[in-house]
């Protein structure tokens, strides 16, 4: 599971920088990320955590020439994406790699019908006729369990309910049977009730095709029920990575600790809520040290170096922590 | 909890008419409220829930008086001051840009009073230090402070004029885990410590669960269930209620766990339903659903369900 050769996108040591007047902000630091085949892996974080840019980084998304990539690599199916032409990216994007984003109605083109749309992406990638496209579409629908796929193939995105659009365009993803599918906070906007549907259809399509997905998302609770194995990001680089029953359940780092903590249900109704004391660093100064260390109230001497993601349980639990093992139980 | 009634809701109803015909008549209904009875008793949070177009917001803006009911009343208690503030969901845009933090916080009681420049600044500084920001901080404008305090500052701006009830709509949505923890425990201290009644509107069953004393539940512009929050959260006793706290994620719980979920789509409020408003999408239908369904007492008389099963179901719908 962990030998390069098997995985589909691997991010090594990455570090990007987005100029600004006079300066730059350093959004990300360092970070490493691997998804292997068929892996659903999640990317979790509060916002500034770069956990956006990452995955956006991961397809050359990115507005070209806005951002310095100051170190690291990016493969993605053996791809080198920082180098690679534009045209090769163009290639690869919605075939091999497909991407679902938070906003399902400013992902679709509003002036169209959903036909035009879907067959549009089928057909640039499979080189097939109008209608095998369309039966294709219709059955990818169904899948995502639309109750009348061949209406809703004529209607145009406006009359549809968020949840019928994101799983359009989750079947839009699956369309081109992608190695991977990177989802950006996929499921934010819809309802508990549509989520867990949305959530329930793509993780059974992924299963059966063995689709890997990079999932990224601010909330604990979804992650820990998607995804196999989970990163934990904060300040532009990974503190705590491993299996996502591991990691939230017998969390190590000291912020993944305090985010755990923080959520209303840890403690009684009533009782005052564990609050993690100041805010996010500003990544346009330059950061020496653990990055969560101001914060943390664990820090130490020792703290003024910038630690390293080292093993601290089985199964590739590793944390990013100098008191990891010594003072941490 | 004391039992006095501060606010009721009696009957109300809101009709949006959309599009209209070459003579000005509505072409369509949106139904946005079908009837809500609801009193506000003095000093409890109150959680309301449900899934976006519900109608919780419509609600708000009726609490509010942003939105005239179609039909019903809202009637306050005697002797109330008639004092209702809002905290809404995005900081950003509840702001105004172009006033510093002193005049945004201060704003109600400067359209009320027309108090001196120097009594608001002192004011704000007072309620800055209570929602925990510095009072040199005031003459600042709202772009050069972070999400969290942004939202100290709406929390502040609702305090400004002494209300009697803050109606809270998803004021922490918007904001990080770490700023909501922090936003949720202000929200408790100024409660118990002023005195004061919330409406809380949220679709987070966990921050629900966590401020509330009681929780009415929302289902396309009714009130389907209303109780103790441990009645409501841990007897749910209207099919909805459980197929919303089944769908809340939490972790390490199965993504499968919990009763299958049929047809999950609300349905319009265009052309409403006949009989009970949840019949199509709930696994319990039988003969008696297609009756209009009443808000009816069960076990305790606090607790409170809109389905002719419930007393049946009850072993059923206990997580």
């Amino acid at each position: 599971m962990t030998s390069a050769n098997t995985s589909v996108l691997d991010i090594q040591d990455l570090s990007i920088e987005f100029p600004v007047y006079k300066g730059a902000v350093r959004a990300v630091n360092g970070v490493c990320v691997r998804v292997g085949r068929g892996e659903i892996v999640g990317i979790v974080g509060e916002s500034g955590s770069a956990k956006s840019v990452t995955a956006m980084m991961a397809m050359r998304l990115l507005p070209e020439g806005r951002f310095d990539v100051t170190g690291g690599s990016v493969t993605l199916l053996g791809r080198d994406v920082i180098a690679a032409r534009e045209e090769e990216m163009v290639d690869i994007r919605g075939r091999d790699v497909a991407m679902v984003f938070q906003e399902p109605l400013s992902a679709l083109n509003p002036t169209q019908r959903i036909e035009r749309q879907m067959l549009e992406v089928i057909r640039l990638h499979r080189r097939c006729s109008a209608s095998a496209a369309r039966a294709l579409a219709i059955r990818l629908l169904g899948d995502m369990r639309i109750a009348d796929p061949e209406q809703v193939l004529q209607r145009y995105p406006f009359e549809l309910s968020g949840g019928m659009r994101q799983r359009i365009l989750i079947a839009l993803a699956f369309s081109c049977d992608p190695k991977i599918i990177i989802a950006d906070e996929p499921t934010t906007a819809l309802d508990v009730t549509v989520q867990r549907q949305v959530l329930q259809l793509m993780r059974a399509k992924a299963r059966e095709l063995g689709t890997a997905i990079l999932f990224i998302s601010h909330d604990l609770a979804v992650v820990s029920q998607f995804c196999d194995r989970v990163y934990v990001m904060y300040a532009g680089a990974v503190v705590e990575e491993g299996p996502t029953g591991v990691v939230l359940g017998t969390p190590r780092h000291p912020y993944t600790r305090a985010l755990l903590n923080a959520l209303p249900e840890r403690v009684r109704p009533g009782e005052s809520l564990q609050s993690i004391p100041g805010s996010v660093p500003n990544l346009s100064s330059l950061l020496s040290g653990c990055a969560f260390s101001p914060r943390c109230e664990h820090a130490a001497p020792a703290c003024s170096g910038k630690p390293q993601l080292a093993d601290v349980g089985p199964q590739n639990h590793r944390a990013a922590c100098w008191l990891v093992k010594e003072t941490l139980p | 909890m004391s039992k006095t009634s501060l606010l009721s809701l009696d009957g109300i109803r809101v009709r949006f008419s959309i599009g209209a015909d070459w003579l000005g008549r509505p072409t369509a209904l949106v139904n946005a409220l079908n009837g809500i009875d609801l009193s506000v008793m003095k000093g409890e949070v109150l959680g309301i829930v449900g899934e976006s177009g519900c109608g919780k917001s419509t609600l708000a803006n009726v609490l509010t008086n942003l939105v005239r009911p179609t039909e019903g009343r809202m009637a306050w208690a005697a002797g109330a001051a008639r004092q209702l503030q809002i905290v809404f969901q995005d900081p950003q845009s509840s702001l105004d840009p172009r006033l510093p933090a002193w005049r945004v916080i201060t704003e109600p009681v400067f359209l009320r009073e027309r108090r001196s420049s120097a009594d608001l600044r002192c004011l704000a500084g007072d309620l800055a230090e209570q929602v925990g920001l510095r009072r040199e901080q005031m003459d600042r404008y709202p772009h050069e402070f972070s999400g969290g305090q942004r939202q100290r500052i709406a929390i502040a701006r609702a305090l400004s004029s002494s209300p009697d009830v803050i109606v809270l709509d998803e004021p922490t949505s918007a904001l990080d885990i770490s700023v909501q923890a922090q936003i949720l425990n202000l929200l408790a201290d100024l409660q118990r410590s002023r005195g004061l009644t919330y409406i809380l509107i949220s679709h987070n069953i966990s921050v629900i669960r966590h401020m509330c004393d009681r929780i009415a539940v929302m289902y396309l512009g009714q009130i389907v269930e209303l109780g103790t929050a441990a009645d409501v959260l841990a007897r749910p006793a209207h099919p909805y209620t459980r197929l919303l706290l089944d769908s809340v994620p939490q972790i390490g719980r199965a993504l499968d766990a919990g009763l299958p979920i049929g047809e999950t789509e609300l349905p319009s409020n265009r052309r409403l339903p006949q009989g009970c408003f949840f019949r199509e999408r709930c696994l319990f239908a039988a003969a008696g659903c297609d009756q209009v369904q009443a808000l009816a007492t069960l076990a305790s008389e606090a607790h409170l369900a809109r389905c002719h099963r419930a007393g049946e179901l009850a072993a059923t719908l206990h997580p």
